[in-house]
């Protein structure tokens, strides 16, 4: 009796076979103890192989962070951001920030309100545009979304990571300029929200909020797309 | 924590397990870990995200890891001499040694040879094809078969003694 080639067992074993020829195999195995036996050991192997759950969680690979964390910080042009929490003094310069980005805040929201006044009619569908999701807002923090769509926790999350490093990357004049605008609209946004919860009501001020919103979003983009 | 540490995080593990596997064990794959790592940070302008952020990793990490192994000493990536993949019946002899039967997967893997190994876990694990294997090595679609067949072989006789 022939038996099966390495070539037809193996395919057997990981159903790389063609039909025709597995078909054939597969007779030959139902005649066969010895090829039906080897073959059932191989799909035995390629079942354990591929079933290898992808990593090892023994956190061990959290000790490694710092190391390249070190690398990274070695190679590029602006340094990765540090918790707030963990620098000393760090309250002061948030405090000056805070000043700042009040001024910033109040340029852009008299912006916007400057346009919007010299708008004659404003659409209906953009009056009734809803106002969005309520989003931690941080001095440290570009929170992503759009006027008229709501997105998701993890979209967020995905876009702003994207941010981040991108930020990370650009010369330490452009980066500074971009979290200085990403700041402002921050600031507008949040002013914006509190003005809201003391008069909800106010379709202004909620489409004031919108168009900060929108200008946000277009920030984020241009900052994704590294311009 | 920032987002680069995030996706480190995220995918460390499972980038350090691709290491052990394609390695042999721990003795490198730290190393290994962190200069996928800052390649990723320096290639990561050229991520279009075409494919997922993963597996772009992964790829990058695979690419790192057989640079390691044409240069490495103590692990080259050697495919010379594995064409000649057994091809009688007498698959599945038992090994003379028994402690053999108690070895789990990974210490199996560990025990293979670097190019069969090599194969293997893009393979079987990684789900890469014998023609993407070829391109990333530099051997034939062939000669990955070869290895690949002749690892599982291997495994068989040490996880089914």
């Amino acid at each position: 009796m022939t038996h099966l080639s390495e070539e037809e067992r193996q395919g057997l074993a990981d159903g790389t076979l063609s039909f025709e020829r597995a078909a054939i195999a597969s007779a030959h195995l139902a005649t066969c103890d010895a090829c039906a036996a080897d073959v059932n050991r191989l799909r035995a192997v390629v079942r354990r192989v591929s079933s290898a759950p992808a990593s090892a969680a023994d956190g061990h690979t959290d000790e490694l962070w710092p190391a390249i964390r070190a690398r990274i910080e070695e190679r590029k042009v602006v340094p990765l951001p540090v918790a707030a929490t963990t620098r000393p003094g760090s309250w002061l310069r948030e405090r000056r920030a805070w000043m700042l980005l009040s001024a910033a805040a109040a340029i852009v929201i008299a912006v916007v309100a400057l346009q919007r006044a010299r708008t004659p009619s404003p659409s209906p569908t953009a009056a009734a545009t809803p106002v969005p999701k309520v989003l931690p807002s941080s001095a440290a923090t570009v929170a992503p979304a759009s006027a008229n769509t709501r997105i998701s926790q993890e979209e967020i999350q995905r876009l702003l990571d994207e941010v981040e490093m991108q930020k990370a990357m650009l010369p330490p004049g452009r980066a500074a300029l971009a979290d200085s605008d990403a700041r402002a609209i921050d600031q507008a946004i949040a002013e914006l929200r509190d003005a809201l919860a003391h008069d909800p009501d106010n379709p202004a001020l909620r489409q004031l909020l919108a168009e900060a919103v929108q200008q946000q979003g277009d920030l984020i983009k241009r900052m994704r797309n590294g311009s | 924590m920032d987002a680069f540490e995030r996706l480190y995080r995220e995918h460390a593990p499972a980038v350090h397990a691709l290491c052990r596997r394609m390695l042999g064990g721990d003795a490198d794959a730290d190393e290994l870990v962190q200069d996928i790592f800052v390649r990723a940070w320096e290639k990561l302008p050229t991520f279009r995200g075409e494919s997922a952020v993963g597996t772009w990793l992964h790829r990058l990490g695979v690419n790192v890891i057989l640079d390691f192994m044409r240069t490495s000493r103590r692990d080259p990536l050697r495919f010379a001499d594995d064409t000649a993949v057994e091809e009688s019946a007498t698959y599945g002899a038992v090994p003379a040694d028994a402690i053999a039967a108690q070895l789990d997967l990974e210490a199996a893997l560990n025990r293979l040879a670097g190019g069969a190994r090599a194969v293997l876990v893009l393979h079987d694990i990684q789900g890469y094809s014998h023609e993407e294997i070829a391109q990333m090595t530099g051997i034939a679609a062939g000669t990955s078969r070869a290895q690949l067949w002749r690892a599982r072989r291997q495994l068989a006789r040490m996880l089914d003694p």
